[in-house]
């Protein structure tokens, strides 16, 4: 044996923990192992995954604060960065400076493989859980098979469920990506609550009462991913059925903004309006069609004519109330309005253009600029 | 001795804190906001009152008595401090703080009421405390306990308090896990089956985990910090047996 050949055995005590039963806790072992001294991986929040002795107590929050390591000694502990898909989300710590730095690296490297591997399952689970939760959505299968398919999943569709939306500023994969909680991947359970990623939204179903609860923890988690992350909440429904509904209204609710938004029973027109986009109804069409005039004159004259009409229905067509919403004079609001009609070519305050105008305007509110402005050969907002 | 009714803790105060926060996250976790009436240790939430809390709040555990009068001139003769109360149940419930600064209340608890072994309910509370020794000396004298030092060969140092050969609390060395600048505190275990995946389930509302599930010669067990920052635990059934095994064998 060469003088380099402990340490190589080192190195392999460490790898071959992954084939453990528990790879992460063997790993963690192994490293107490060999160094005596107390080792840990901790997640971003100051968790503590797993912990050899297991009740080391961890300044977890002050480790955390230094993450990505730098190298340096912090509250008498050595880190490393544990990354998963390049991005850190753990720690690995071991106290005091017993661990040959190279071999701590390594086993920082192997816990990340470890992660990923059982991420890499997880988000397995999700694909297929996204995949029943579309077919939901577009009412494809019947109750009874959905039903059973979500039982699969560990939901109870007969039980009272809410449904929470989140969406977020970020690329798709990052959303995908993201270990939402590394204690599901250590107990490889299905997620606690049902997620999902739909139509690039993140989509939980949790138990009737949690729906405000996780849906601030979801906002949380994605402000962390990006900007104007916003997350609405759906009323508690029973059934397939009620699933179906529940997702329409926590869209119907994430369109209210950034932030948390539960739906109420009063925006149930919305509701419908979101449920007959996703069932493929051309109401995009209409609002494309209606709008077009609008959009091209905003897009020449740097007007907002558009955003005067969502605003003056909004106000159920008081002039008082839309001028001081939108800061205008009187006299601005009524030139803009009669635009509006010259360019439309409609009665502004006629019953069935106020609901064509309603449903143009809310269509175009609730997003999909890209699909508008491709039926407006790109005159739309970009 | 109070005689053959014994000591209980009966419920677990939450003072202090977010109360409506702490009140829908522990009804997620403990599962049972609806139709969780029914013998067993109970949590209530409760406003601190003019009693002194950390801003975060704390858990209070209200031991049950027969003569919560005689037991509370014990306290007090035996060191203790009045606290201050606390609105319960629309009456005002005096909390004690022990000579370690730790906070406790008595209560009137005639009769012995059947043992709670639900899922989700508070199944044992446990005392971190730097003066463990002087502290389970304490408790056993106020609520005519008895003490049993290592119930159980484990790395730190524990004492069970035990009345009427049923378990009362469990009194912690806690130098051996936290550092001294904590204060002493108490910790409610909740009953779960799944230790693993109730972890997995509570961190993913918002807890942070302290300590991992672990074995202990106390059976599987879990701490975990609430979203708000107070510390709870988790343990299973196993620990119930145990701890009745330990209360009636070692005496």
């Amino acid at each position: 044996m060469t003088s380099a050949d402990p340490e190589l055995a080192d190195h392999r005590i460490l790898a071959d923990t992954l084939t453990a039963e528990r790879p992460l806790h063997a790993l963690v072992n192994a490293l107490h192992g060999i160094s005596a001294a107390p080792v840990a991986v901790i997640d971003l929040r100051g968790g503590v995954l797993v912990s050899v002795p297991a009740r080391t107590e961890w300044p977890a929050e002050e480790l955390v604060a230094a993450s990505p390591p730098t190298g340096d000694v912090v509250a008498d502990c050595v880190l490393r960065p544990v990354e998963l898909e390049g991005e850190p989300v753990a720690v690995l710590c071991a106290r005091g400076q017993d661990v040959p730095p190279a071999l701590f690296s390594f086993a920082a490297t192997l816990a990340g493989i470890e992660l990923s591997r059982r991420h890499a399952v997880l988000s397995g689970r999700r694909e297929l859980l996204g995949q029943i939760l579309e077919d939901v959505i577009a009412g494809q299968s019947s109750e009874q098979e959905t039903a059973r398919r979500l039982g699969e999943h560990g939901l109870d569709a007969g039980k009272a469920h809410e449904v929470v939306i989140g969406s977020v500023a970020c690329p798709p994969r990052r959303l995908r990506s993201y270990p939402w909680n590394l204690h599901t991947l250590l107990s490889q359970q299905h997620d606690p609550h049902l997620r999902a990623i739909v139509d690039d939204r993140v989509v939980l179903v949790v138990p009737e009462g949690a729906g405000l609860f996780v849906a601030r923890l979801c906002h949380d988690h994605l402000s962390s991913l990006g900007s104007d992350a916003r997350v609405g909440v759906s009323k508690a429904r029973v059934g397939v059925r009620g699933l179906r509904l529940g997702y329409f209204e926590a869209r119907n609710a994430l369109a209210e903004g950034y932030g948390v938004h539960v739906h109420r029973i009063q925006d149930l027109a919305t509701a419908l309006l979101i449920a007959g986009i996703e069932a493929g109804l051309p109401l995009r069409d209409l609002a494309a069609e209606a709008l077009a005039p609008l959009l091209e004159y905003d897009q020449k004259h740097g007007t907002a004519l558009v955003d005067t009409l969502r605003r003056y229905l909004a106000e159920d067509g008081a002039p008082a109330a839309t001028a001081t919403a939108l800061f205008v004079h009187r006299n601005t609001l009524r030139n803009r309005l009669r635009l509006i009609e010259e360019l439309t070519g409609r009665d502004i305050d006629s019953p069935s253009s106020r609901t064509h105008f309603w449903l143009a305007t809310t269509c175009w509110e609730l997003g999909s600029t890209a699909d508008l402005s491709s039926l407006l050969d790109g005159r739309g907002p970009q | 001795m109070t005689g053959s009714v014994g000591i209980t803790s009966d419920t677990v105060l939450f003072v202090g804190g977010d109360t409506s926060g702490g009140r829908a996250f522990y009804a997620l976790a403990m599962d049972h906001g609806r139709g969780s009436d029914g013998p067993g240790q109970r949590i209530s939430f409760v406003s601190a009152g003019d009693v002194p809390v950390p801003p975060q709040g704390c858990w209070v555990p209200c031991f049950g008595t027969d003569d919560h009068v005689a037991a509370g001139r014990r306290a007090l003769d035996l060191g203790a401090r009045p606290a201050g109360t606390v609105p319960v149940d629309g009456r005002d419930q005096p909390v004690y703080s022990a000579p370690d600064g730790a906070l406790f209340g008595l209560t009137d608890v005639p009769g012995s009421r059947p043992h709670s072994q639900r899922l989700g309910d508070v199944a044992f509370v446990d005392l971190y405390t730097p003066l463990a020794e002087e502290a389970a000396t304490y408790y056993a004298q106020t609520l005519s306990c008895h003490l049993i030092d290592e119930p159980a060969p484990s790395p730190g140092n524990y004492r069970l308090l035990v009345s009427a050969d049923r378990p009362v609390a469990g009194v912690v060395d806690m130098l051996d896990v936290l550092p001294s600048a904590v204060p002493p505190h108490w910790i409610p275990f909740l009953r779960v089956l799944d230790l693993e995946a109730e972890v997995a389930r509570l961190s993913d509302l918002g807890a942070r985990v302290r300590v991992p599930a672990t074995d202990s010669a106390m059976g599987p067990f879990a701490v975990l910090v609430d979203p708000f920052g107070v510390a709870f635990g988790l343990q299973t059934p196993v620990s119930d047996e145990l701890l009745r095994t330990y209360a009636t064998i070692r005496r």
